[in-house]
């Protein structure tokens, strides 16, 4: 009997120091995750944000940090101000040395296909983060690139390639990466509907709206005429 | 926005601007400034007074070139003008164009900003909306600061 409850204590000892490992394990991965930017922000307020490749809905709600003007400098030195207003622009920001903008690189060689009425820009690091004669290799023809370290800084670009889709008042309505040009090109299409949707008003938007409209004119959830009566 | 040193601007919207450097008159001097504005695309290829821009703009498009002369220009008589212009529609004439285009009307003036000598070149789209694209042009230059 003796020996029974030493070989249980003993077990017992054992997994609790087996379990005091494993804790402290997770709390050092745990650590390492946070000091590495992966960790959940629960203590800020709001959304917390999510990566996925593909467009998504714009982060910052409202469009604020969004320029009226972009602005930076071409490869031949030109200084170059263009205005984000009055007209659909799509901004590629893209890199020379990345993988994935290869794809991009090329497809802007020929005219790609773009939505209707919208423009595209492609928009690179300065001079001091870039090779000017890879961009030179690089540089589409009928497509016109901008060196801006600001611009990447404006729309907080993570990495290339990245896309912003900045519609004809000013206002984000898509940005996100894709593998792509096809890819992208079909989740932008997507972005522009669903903002033209958001515009528009649907779903809670429309209801608020029209929920105030009927207050408004002094009809409650009472109120006969949405029963069949006469008021 | 300072787009240079001495040249600032507020872009009103649908507008984009390119600011260059001209080739330097005399060896050892900063070149002076170039500087286009338009409604439409600025192609890298193009010419001082707009060849190669001017004829993709539309009837509602507008295009400027801001050409600054050598500093000793001022003191001519052709510069006595002081102060950015203020286009009016009558200022166009389709004659003043450097390449007739149909339909395209131009005007040109000659004054001095903070003591540099500078031409603008404007060119409408249309002669027929003249009313309407001298007001752009005029929003766009009020915006326009040269020191």
């Amino acid at each position: 009997m003796t020996a029974a409850v030493v070989a249980l204590g003993a077990a017992v000892l054992l997994l609790s120091v087996l379990v005091a490992g494993l804790l402290r394990s997770h709390a050092e991965i745990l650590k390492a995750l946070h000091e590495l930017g992966a960790g959940l922000e629960l203590d800020k307020t709001g959304p917390v944000p999510v990566t996925i490749e593909g467009i998504t809905a714009p982060r910052r709600q409202p469009v604020a940090g969004v320029p009226a003007v972009v602005s930076g400098s071409t490869l031949d030195g030109d200084v170059v101000a263009l205005s984000l207003q009055g007209q659909d622009t799509l901004i590629a920001f893209l890199s020379s040395g990345c993988t994935t903008c290869q794809e991009f690189w090329k497809a802007f060689r020929g005219r790609p296909s773009l939505p209707p009425g919208a423009r595209l820009l492609v928009v690179t690091r300065g001079l001091d983060e870039e090779s000017e004669s890879a961009l030179r290799e690089r540089e589409p023809a009928s497509v016109p690139l901008l060196l801006s370290d600001e611009a990447w800084d404006a729309f907080e670009v993570p990495g290339s390639p990245y896309f912003a889709y900045v519609d004809a008042a000013g206002q984000l309505v898509g940005e996100g990466s894709g593998g792509s040009w096809p890819q992208v090109l079909d989740l932008l299409t997507q972005a522009r509907a669903d903002a033209a949707l958001r515009t528009k008003g649907s779903g809670p938007v429309r209801e608020s709206r029209d929920e105030q409209a009927l207050a408004d004119a002094g009809i409650d959830a009472k109120h006969p005429s949405l029963y069949g009566e006469t008021a | 926005m300072r787009l240079v040193a001495g040249f600032d601007i507020d872009l009103p919207a649908g507008w984009q601007v390119a600011v260059r450097r001209q080739p330097p008159s005399v060896p050892g001097r900063t070149g002076n400034l170039l500087v286009h504005a338009a409604t439409v695309p600025i192609p890298r290829e193009r010419g001082d007074f707009g060849s190669g821009v001017v004829s993709a703009l539309g009837p509602d498009d507008v295009f400027l070139s801001l050409f600054e002369y050598d500093h000793e220009a001022v003191a001519t008589t052709l510069f006595t003008s002081t102060g950015l212009p203020v286009p009016r529609p009558s200022d166009f004439d389709p004659a003043a164009m450097q390449r007739p285009l149909p339909g395209q009307s131009g005007a040109q003036w000659f004054f001095t900003v903070a003591g540099r000598a500078w031409c603008l070149f404007a060119v409408i789209g249309s002669h027929g909306r003249r009313q309407s694209s001298a007001v752009k042009i005029d929003r766009l230059l009020k915006g326009v600061r040269i020191r």
